[in-house]
């Protein structure tokens, strides 16, 4: 059998003491896309934010590979170079930054990072026109400061913009339909499906089983408490549409792994 | 004030060069308040957090100016594209005079023995100046006066470091009148590039804004280890005139700039942006006085300072409202960003309302680098260094692209980005 793209062994981490995730297991093949779902404060944006390596939080047990390396170990920018990327909930806005200069930036470090060419301006700029088409981003929101006085919607087309150019393996979306309408979302959607591959591998965190309408998951995880209680197909999203999370919340978790 | 007989007041006070007409009449008003006043020391309230050992202690001889401007002339390294720039110290050729643009008039006192009448009649007088613009008075060879009436030519104005390697002083003085109706643009730059020895430049900037009039002022000191600049710029605004000060300090052992606005007739707007940044060994020192005199007028201040390594960045901030100034609007920001554990941040903005019918808002912050916001440019990629380095770009870049004048504002660019130690970044960070 194929190995694992990133494979999820007991993960536990607490942020300022508070123990969040308590021995979370999953394992992610490339090309497919998984969704976790569950409660405000169950934990799902930790697993992104522990996955990407954002500081602030202990690792306080088990492991995490990918592509056969200890990811933990690893520095948040080489987790990205490596493949890995993370789209915000909440973009950090960067006054004076051109959008376009800050990805060429980027994708150049992951590019060099992987032995690859670096794109000098005017390549960067062909493939950048690509790839907002995809997004339906206009050639002057790219060119404007990253993230300033962009609206919601369109931070959120911007995140899925730069995966589109940083073309990574992994790619953890958290809450990224969270605050769209309804035509972001179908916008979003269509971008992160245009990415869909049989060698790359995607994490959807999402509150709402709508995100999932417009991206059909392979396997969908029910996060509470720090662990995972329930997994199953695209249709345990559906099954969590009409009863809500409560049969989780009021009883113990009751399986461990996927 | 408590008198100070320092070794620089008493060098000041001491030989006196031969000067007659207006000059020597300000050199005794000069003399007569530092004789009378001194110089501050850690007593003084406006320079308690300012250290001015190095300054005050140090008996600086007076600088040859001419051959000061005359080596700061052939290494240009500051010029603007498309204005006038000339050098303090050095009175151009005639024929450099002849060939002004119209619009921009100039007349220097040493030259003609005389100020003329449009530059004197109009600015405040010598009392309630900073106490180092006595000391400039004191010490002045020349005053340089600029009349500017519209030309859509800029002028910059470019202060040299002296040529000495024994410690040495420059006291550049300018009285620029903006007439009626008028639109300039004038920027100051001081450059004590290239100095060996310990400098001083102290150096006042005297702005008169006529009725209905705009000038865009954009001072930008940049600095070395040995140089220590202090400047006191005062700017009166007339009836609806408006007035854009960009103060612009980027190290040195010390920079100090004082800027007094002065509101004398109503309807006048006044927008003051500063950015400031001391790294290690240095002291970056800006005063702000707003006064608001007279009704119906608006001040905005946003100053934004940076700290690294042991580097001591400093403002002080004061807006008056004077009685009987109804209908004033005074807001006044400082955001600071600490860049180092050893690094020093003072900030005191501070209001004095003696007046209802007023709307008047201050605040002031200090803070670090966001990890959040670090994280968020790690995960595309990029290594701690450059992350660092467009995170504090993105701070002050609201004050860089307040400048209007794109020469101005890409000088700036470039100085900030080569002081971060990413010179490179300048092609990059900078529009086509």
């Amino acid at each position: 059998m194929q190995n694992p793209m990133i494979k999820i062994e007991e993960l536990s981490a607490s942020v300022d003491g508070k123990s969040i995730l308590k021995g979370i297991n999953l394992e992610i093949r490339a090309g497919e896309v998984h969704a976790v779902m569950g409660p405000n404060g169950s934990g799902k944006s930790t697993l992104a934010s522990v996955l990407a390596g954002k500081p602030g939080y202990t690792v306080t047990g088990g492991k995490v590979t990918y592509q056969g390396k200890n990811l933990l170990e690893l520095a948040p920018e080489i987790r990205a170079r490596e493949g890995i990327f993370l789209g915000f909930q909440y973009p950090v806005e960067l006054p004076g930054v051109s959008n376009l200069y800050f990805l060429k930036a980027a994708v150049n470090a992951v590019r060099k990072h992987q032995g690859l060419e670096e794109y000098d301006a005017v390549d960067f700029l062909e493939l950048a026109k690509q790839k907002m088409e995809l997004v339906e981003l206009s050639t002057a929101l790219t060119q404007r400061p990253v993230n300033v006085g962009f609206s919601g919607g369109e931070k959120k087309r911007n995140e899925i913009f730069q995966m589109a150019l940083l073309n990574p393996k992994l790619a953890i979306l958290d809450e990224t339909d969270s605050g769209l309408d309804i035509d972001a979302l179908r916008i979003v959607a269509q971008g992160v499906n245009a990415q869909r591959s049989p060698s790359v591998s995607m994490l959807l965190i999402t509150h709402y089983q709508r995100l999932l309408e417009y991206i059909q998951p392979d396997y969908v995880h029910v996060l509470v408490g720090g662990q995972i209680v329930k997994s199953g197909d695209h249709t345990l999203a559906l099954d969590l549409e009409k009863h809500g999370y409560a049969e989780f919340m009021s009883s113990p978790a009751q399986v461990g792994a996927a | 004030m408590v008198f100070e007989a320092t070794p620089l007041a008493q060098r000041a006070l001491g030989g006196r060069l031969e000067l007659s007409g207006p000059l020597a009449e300000l050199r005794r008003q000069g003399a007569a308040l530092l004789e009378a006043k001194g110089l501050p020391g850690p007593r003084d309230e406006a320079w308690r957090f300012t250290s001015l050992r190095g300054v005050t202690d140090v008996p600086f001889q007076r600088a040859n100016a001419r051959e000061s401007a005359l080596r700061a002339s052939s290494t240009p390294k500051h010029e603007l594209a498309g204005a006038v720039s000339w050098v303090f110290g050095e009175v151009p050729a005639e024929s450099v005079i002849q060939a002004l643009p119209p619009g921009i008039e100039f007349w220097s006192s040493r030259q003609t023995g005389s100020i003329p009448a449009w530059a004197k009649a109009s600015l405040s007088p010598e009392k309630g100046a900073p106490p180092f613009a006595a000391l400039n008075a004191c010490e002045l060879e020349d005053v340089w006066c600029f009349r500017l009436s519209g030309s859509p030519t800029p002028l910059q104005i470019i202060y040299p470091g002296p040529v000495e390697l024994t410690p040495s002083m420059l006291t550049p003085r300018v009285r620029v009148v903006v007439e009626a109706g008028a639109h300039a643009c004038l920027i100051e730059t001081t450059t004590p590039e290239g100095v060996a020895g310990a400098s001083l430049t102290n150096s006042v900037s005297e702005i008169f804004v006529g009725q209905n009039a705009e000038l865009e002022h954009v001072r930008i000191s940049l600095g070395t280890p040995q140089s220590r600049q202090i400047s006191s710029v005062s700017t009166e605004l007339t009836r609806d005139s408006r007035y854009r000060s960009r103060l612009i300090s980027l190290g040195g052992a010390l920079t100090r700039t004082d800027l007094t606005v002065a509101f004398a007739e109503p309807g006048a707007h006044a927008d003051l942006d500063g950015l400031y940044f001391a790294s290690e060994g240095e002291q970056v020192d800006h005063h702000t006085v707003v006064e608001h005199r007279v009704g119906r007028c608006e001040s905005l201040q946003k100053y934004k300072g940076l700290a690294d390594g042991n580097g001591q960045a400093i403002f002080d901030g004061i807006v008056r409202v004077h009685q009987g100034a109804t209908g004033t609007s005074a807001h006044q920001q400082n955001r600071n960003l600490l860049l180092a554990e050893n690094a020093v941040i003072h900030t005191k903005p501070h209001l004095e309302i003696e007046n209802d019918d007023v709307k008047c808002t201050h605040g002031a912050t200090v803070g670090r680098l966001r990890l959040d916001e670090q994280f968020y440019l790690q995960s595309r990629g990029l290594d701690l260094e450059t992350t660092r380095t467009l995170l504090v770009y993105a701070f002050a870049s609201e004050i860089i692209d307040g400048i209007t004048l794109p020469a101005a504002r890409n000088l700036v660019r470039r100085e900030f980005l080569k002081k971060l130690g990413n010179p490179e970044l300048f092609a990059e960070l900078t529009e086509a």
